[in-house]
Formats: C-alpha cells, sequence, structure tokens
C-alpha cells in the first residue's frame, strides 16, 4: 500500500494500526539517518531521537499538505529534529567514552606496534576533523562513507538531486582536506617552538 | 584531482569503515507506540502544564508585590528597586521552571 493511503487511512480513523505500519516502514533508514547526524557512537541517543521523531509524526501528521511524497517530509523532519537533538546536546568526538575512542581506533592485524600507534592517532584525527565540518557534510560523509548509502538514496533522503547530493560530496571531501591541513600546519608549528625552546 | 580525491576517500573509508554500522533494537514499534499510548493517556498534556506553570509563577509574583506595596514606603529607592526587579521577573519564569522540572515537581 502506498504511504499516502496509509496516511490517509490514519487520519481518517485515527487507527494506530496504520501508524504502525508506517513506523515499521521507515524505521530503518530514519534511524539511519539520525544515526548520520547526531555521528558514530550515538545509537542509544539516535534511537531516542527516532522514538521522538515518530512520537512527533503522530501528532503533525495532519499537517502533512502532500504537496511532497510523504517520505521526503518525513525525512525532511527527521533530519530537523536530529540536528536540533546534536546542537541543544553539543556532540563532540572529545566527550567519546572510552570504549567508543577503542572502538573508533581499533585495527586489525597490524604487528608493528609503531604503525599500529600511528594509525590509532591518524583515526582520531580524522575523526575529530570530521567533527569540524559543517552539518550537512559532516551528515553526508557519515551517510555515505560510514552507512555506505548509495548517492540515489541519499539524494532522496536529503531531499536533493543527485548531482547536488556528488558535489556537495566533493565539497565535503575539500573542506575536510582544508581542515586537516590547519590542524597538521598547526601541530608542526607547535612541534617546531617546542624544538626551539 | 582525481589522486587527491582518491586519497581523501581512503581516508575517510579506513576511518570509519572500522566503526560498527549501527542496528536498531528489535521491537523499536512496540515502543513508539507504547509511548504514544502513555502520553494519550497523561492526564495533564504539556500545554496545560506550560499554562498552568505560567499561571502560578505570575500569581506568586502579584502576591509578592503587593505584600512589597503594602510593606515598604514608596520613597525612590523603592522605585530603584521595581526597575531593577521588573526585568528579573521576565527571566525568572525560565529559571523557575527549571527548578520544576531539575525537581521534577511538575
Amino acid at each position: 500500500m502506498e504511504d499516502e493511503k496509509i496516511v490517509a487511512w490514519f487520519l481518517d480513523t485515527g487507527d494506530q494500526a496504520a501508524f504502525a505500519l508506517l513506523v515499521e516502514r521507515y524505521q530503518d533508514k530514519v534511524f539511519r539517518l539520525a544515526c548520520s547526524v547526531l555521528g558514530p557512537f550515538s545509537e542509544v541517543n539516535a534511537e531516542d531521537v527516532c522514538q521522538e521523531i515518530f512520537i512527533k509524526l503522530y501528532k503533525k501528521m495532519r499537517l502533512f499538505s502532500g504537496k511532497s511524497s510523504f517520505r521526503t517530509w518525513l525525512y525532511r523532519l527527521a533530519y530537523n529534529m536530529a540536528l536540533d537533538w546534536r546542537r541543544r546536546n553539543k556532540v563532540r568526538i572529545s566527550e567519546m567514552s572510552a570504549a567508543d575512542r577503542e572502538a573508533l581506533i581499533s585495527e586489525g592485524n597490524v604487528d608493528d606496534p609503531l604503525e599500529s600507534l600511528l594509525n590509532r592517532e591518524n583515526k582520531l584525527f580524522v575523526a575529530r576533523a570530521l567533527e569540524k565540518l559543517p552539518e550537512l557534510y559532516r551528515t553526508m560523509v557519515y551517510l555515505h562513507y560510514w552507512l555506505e548509502t548509495p548517492v540515489e538514496e541519499m539524494a532522496e533522503e536529503l531531499n536533493l538531486p543527485e548531482g547536488t547530493v556528488k558535489s556537495y560530496l566533493f565539497r565535503a571531501r575539500q573542506y575536510l582536506r582544508k581542515i586537516m591541513e590547519l590542524e597538521l600546519a598547526g601541530v608542526q608549528r607547535m612541534a617546531g617552538e617546542g624544538e626551539r625552546r | 584531482m582525481k589522486e587527491e580525491r582518491d586519497n581523501i576517500e581512503v581516508i575517510l573509508k579506513n576511518t570509519l569503515s572500522t566503526i560498527p554500522a549501527p542496528e536498531l533494537k528489535a521491537g523499536f514499534v512496540e515502543r513508539v507506540m507504547e509511548r504514544i499510548r502513555k502520553e494519550e493517556k497523561a492526564p495533564v498534556s504539556s500545554k496545560w502544564r506550560v499554562l498552568i506553570q505560567v499561571t502560578v509563577y505570575w500569581v506568586a509574583v502579584l502576591i509578592l508585590s503587593l505584600c512589597l506595596l503594602f510593606g515598604i514606603e514608596m520613597n525612590e529607592l523603592y522605585l530603584i528597586i521595581v526597575f531593577l526587579i521588573t526585568p528579573c521577573l521576565f527571566l525568572g519564569y525560565g529559571f523557575f521552571s527549571r527548578v520544576l522540572k531539575f525537581r521534577r515537581l511538575f
């Protein structure tokens, strides 16, 4: 059954079974979208945000005008709510728990301890740089590279044309490169000052 | 340019691929529906709650003002105090509702 028909069924009858059908259908996608906004290791929070999204959807369903598809409308609601939550709670990679940090920097089979250490530091460095990206770019990078969402799906979830998604991903990578260069320059400058002293 | 793109992509993939993909715990739909049922059954909706809080706060402020009005002699100092306190009263509501939330009184 089409989404719009289920929405109409729910609005006409107030039947919770209709609403449960929508939750069932979109729970995974909304959850992944929330995760991409909140970042890695925020699953518990992402689930809470997800619940809030569906509760808000339940209350505000009457506001759905049908100008866009239901799916687009829901994704927009989900994205905005997750972003609001993130801004209110100021999620940062530096506030990650020790276990999460360990999971992030866990390495496969690297025999050389020095190489392993460098890999761990590099990963933390990239993770911190990612957190400095603008919100939309960061969400896109997480969706594409962490959650392995194809560009077509991202375009649908973020309500953007595919070409725009590709161009934003390109800009995100450029932005990330600049952030990493600046960070590295800062580290090198500090190291240079340390040597002079 | 192509090489640069590949480098950043490799870095991103290497970093993010080690992070496990999140999965929603089973029974999510039931949990959402349960919360909806609970919220529908709740005796006081959040709008009413805010309205009651605002009423209680401003009634308290009114009573306090009347007490001050009858208890203190009207002079310049009184007016200065009123001018200083008035903005605090408006900001005070935010603090009042936070205290209520923190203590879970309402």
